[in-house]
């Protein structure tokens, strides 16, 4: 049994507050699938099954809100039963937006860097009904832009992730290589999750 | 003497032949076509006949066949003293009795007495 | 919340989710590699088709720009196009799949706009065109073989009519007469020449075969002449009337030991043969008519010079003695050229007769012993191991023949000579060799030897009367019996003549 999902772990974070769109849990198991096979896949499903809140891939609706807790789960299961490393966990994050139905109903954004980055709170809404996700800072000339996330601490392990997340969103945005790193986390006293990503 | 009759249409082989037959002592009667030899042969009764086949009148072959006819006739003998030599003619010739043969070109007058003689002589003269 | 509103949300998004499944099997069905592109130019969506043919992996290649498998000067143009215009449809670009060649594909694109008609981005699709490209340049080079096949072919048919013309042409204005027999002895050709001598037209005989012509009056003699089987012969004459006299030479067509038919050539000789025949007559006529005056010459001039037209002086004698000579020559001319006329004449009439060599042979060296004895030559006749040899032949002529090589031999061989007459069986013939010591024949006259009244120099020093028509003759009597004649001859050494004769002419 692993020190990350014991019981008391699952409970607690069951009891978070906070939605979350079946299509994280997509991108999530999608990515197992592409990596670890139906076999992965399946014991990522068992898991769920195990903690009493079975989610099957194939059955799960992307669109259908999710509680947030289980998005923790998910990627401590990932991270548990696969033994990935935290670099491993960002890898996620940067493939989800490529997997995301619900980015594709933000590609319209996808003209400039600015305009992306104005959509950025709202995107992130339609993701999580948890946190607010506002652009600090917009430098199209130094090409980067800074992200910050705020009240939403759930795990650490998802920090990891977003800045995955975050890297690919904005890579989406301006076609090219990016960067991306948190430069404030709330677990280690700032006031909220800030993200630098430079392209 | 021996009679030798000449049946010949050219002039001078007439002569010619009537002379050397007369140096050597034969009597020489001639004839100058077929027609006429015919007459001398029946009339003269010679004992030898120098006959040419091509002449006007009757040809040499026309006088042998009546001769044949003639039982008393075909015993003459005939040479027959012509310019061609042809084969063909030749056969015909001695199926018409003739002795021997002799082609002007080809003999001279000597020739032809050494002839006359021994033909005469197989008569048994 | 009210529970109608919770319905109503649970429905829709049931519905969203049955629409979002389906967009996304039909996406990823798709086997036309699509993907979707922000209107910046980065690729925001691929399929699995893209992936296939990109050879990139969908996390590789999202958030890629296009130009990470086109060329930037290529679809810059085309991604500007798209967004003025709204679509692209089919034009051609190079793409640049992961780690391969480049590939020539068709490419599609269509804008997507939002509620107010803004571009938000469009879908590209590519069409693999190498299959097409491959297939278009196979079509091509088939194209271009074919057409040169085709063009060969014009050529071909082209020469061929010409060809068919031309031999058209020739049958057609033919002089000869032509019939040509299928294999199955079917007429299959008769030209207008063969129409005029058998007085018949072809439309009546084409198509028949030998048996059903040999019906027919007109063709009955020829058909008769030609034999059931058609062997071939060369120039071989046929009367078809006694003034109309044909050559006829039958040959056999064959292509690669098939065999085509037979073709019948007739030409008419009727004309050479009446040349041939006057010539003959007019030449024995004159030689006969030559031959009287001559021999009375000579009898004349005998007679005088024996003395029995009286007694001549020495310079009558001398003078009359010369006269003989050039008589005697003249006599030897006449002979010659009455013989060669009845020679010309009878190489196409010999009497052929069987008959036996070694008698014949015989009988000449017996005629020829006291002559070359008197001169003081060997002669000897080389027997052949068989007592006696039948060979079917016109003897008198071949008579001609063996007498004058031995007259040869014996005119220019001197005492102390030798010549020797062989004779000797071969493989269906018999060879005959006259050969002597004697002043033989310079290398340079050598090919003229059987030529019309041809003499050597020498020959004619040594033997001052000759006709020079002895050989001319002897290879026209030979050859005329089916045989052949030569010579082997050395200066001051000697000559060897020899000839063949089939047993069976």
């Amino acid at each position: 049994m692993s020190q990350l999902l014991n019981e008391t772990e699952v409970k607690r974070l069951i009891q978070l507050k906070g939605e979350v769109r079946g299509v994280v849990f997509k991108t999530d198991f999608e990515y197992i699938l592409n990596r670890e096979g139906e076999d992965g896949l399946e014991k990522l499903e068992n898991k769920f099954q195990e903690i009493g809140h079975p989610i099957k891939y194939r059955e799960m609706k992307a669109l259908a809100f999710y509680p947030i807790g289980l998005r923790v789960i998910s990627l401590l299961a990932i991270k548990d039963i696969f033994g990935f490393s935290d670099e491993e966990i960002k890898k996620i994050g940067e493939a989800a937006p490529k997997l995301s139905l619900v980015i594709k109903l933000f590609t319209k954004y996808f003209l400039s860097i600015t305009l992306t980055a104005r959509q950025a709170p709202s995107m992130w809404g339609k993701h999580y009904r948890a946190g607010k996700l506002v652009v600090v800072e917009i430098n199209e000339k130094e090409k980067r832009i800074i992200l910050s996330l705020e009240d939403f601490n759930l795990h650490p392990l998802l920090c990891k992730y977003l800045e995955g997340y975050f890297s690919t969103v904005v890579k989406m945005a301006v076609g090219k290589p990016t960067n991306s790193q948190e430069i404030k986390c709330s677990f280690s006293g700032g006031e909220s999750h800030e993200y630098l990503v430079s392209w | 003497m021996k009679k030798i009759l000449i049946i010949e249409d050219e002039e001078i082989m007439l002569d010619l032949i009537r002379r050397k037959m007369t140096n050597e002592g034969y009597e020489v009667i001639v004839a100058r076509d077929g027609e006429e030899g015919l007459r001398l042969i029946k009339e003269g009764q010679p004992d030898l006949i120098l006959l040419d086949l091509i002449m006007p009148k009757k040809d040499g072959f026309s006088v042998m066949a009546e001769v044949q006819k003639n039982e008393a006739l075909k015993k003459i003998p005939i040479i027959i003293v012509s310019n061609s030599g042809q084969p063909v003619e030749l056969s015909q010739a001695r199926k018409l009795g003739a002795r021997d043969w002799l082609v002007k070109t080809e003999f001279d007058p000597r020739e032809l007495v050494e002839k006359v003689k021994n033909v005469l002589a197989e008569l048994g003269e | 919340m009210a529970t109608k509103e919770e319905n109503q949300l649970s429905l829709l998004l049931d519905d969203l989710t049955a629409l979002e499944e389906y967009i996304h099997d039909l996406f990823n069905f798709s086997p036309l590699p699509i993907c979707f592109i922000s209107p910046v130019g980065v690729i925001l969506e691929v399929n699995p088709a893209l992936e296939k043919a990109s050879g990139f992996k969908m996390d590789e290649i999202v958030g890629e720009p296009l130009e990470r498998v086109f060329k930037k000067e290529e679809i810059g143009p085309l991604a500007r196009e798209t967004i003025k215009e709204g679509s692209v449809d089919g034009k051609e670009l190079r793409f640049f799949p992961k780690g391969g060649e480049e590939v020539a594909v068709q490419v599609f694109t269509r804008t997507r706009k939002d509620e107010k008609g803004e571009v938000v981005g469009y879908f590209l699709s590519l069409f693999d065109l190498t299959g097409i490209k491959k297939t278009e340049a196979e079509l091509k080079r088939v194209q271009t073989a074919l057409l040169n096949i085709l063009e060969d072919t014009e050529e071909a048919r082209r020469k061929a009519e010409e060809e068919k013309d031309k031999t058209q042409a020739i049958i057609t204005n033919f002089t000869d007469a032509l019939f040509f027999f299928d294999k199955d002895h079917r007429l299959a050709l008769m030209n207008p020449q063969a129409e005029i001598f058998f007085k018949i037209k072809k439309e009546k005989v084409i198509g028949e075969s030998i048996n059903r012509l040999y019906e027919l009056p007109e063709l009955r003699a020829l058909i008769e002449f030609l034999g059931e089987g058609m062997k071939e012969v060369s120039r071989k004459e046929f009367p078809l009337t006694e003034d109309f006299i044909l050559e006829v030479s039958v040959i056999s067509m064959k292509r690669d030991s098939v065999d085509l038919g037979d073709l019948v050539v007739l030409h008419d000789v009727s004309r050479e043969k009446t040349i041939e025949r006057l010539k003959t007559e007019f030449v024995s006529l004159s030689a006969h008519q030559l031959r009287t005056p001559l021999s009375a010459i000579k009898w004349s001039l005998m007679m005088i010079l024996d003395g029995d037209l009286g007694a001549i002086n020495k310079g009558q004698k001398d003078i009359l003695e010369k006269t003989y000579l050039s008589n005697e020559r003249m006599i030897a001319l006449i002979n010659d050229l009455l013989n060669l006329a009845r020679i010309e004449e009878g190489k196409y009439a010999l009497s052929l007769a069987p008959a036996d060599i070694v008698k014949i042979c015989q009988s000449i060296i017996d005629l020829s012993e006291e002559p070359f004895k008197n001169k003081g030559i060997k002669l000897r006749f080389n027997k052949p191991a068989k007592k006696t040899i039948q060979v079917l032949v016109d003897e008198e002529k071949l008579k001609l023949v063996i007498q004058n090589l031995l007259d040869n031999a014996f005119k220019y061989t001197f005492k102390n000579g030798r010549v020797s007459l062989s004779l000797k069986e071969i493989d269906k013939g018999v060879r005959i060799e006259v050969k002597d010591t004697g002043i033989g024949i310079v290398e340079k006259e050598q090919k003229r030897v059987f030529s019309k009244f041809f003499r050597t120099n020498e020959a004619v020093l040594v033997e001052p009367a000759g006709s020079g028509l002895g050989l001319y003759m002897a290879k026209n009597i030979i050859e005329g019996h089916g045989g052949k004649i030569g010579f082997i001859s050395k200066v001051d050494q000697g000559t060897t003549f020899y000839f063949v004769l089939p047993t069976k002419s």
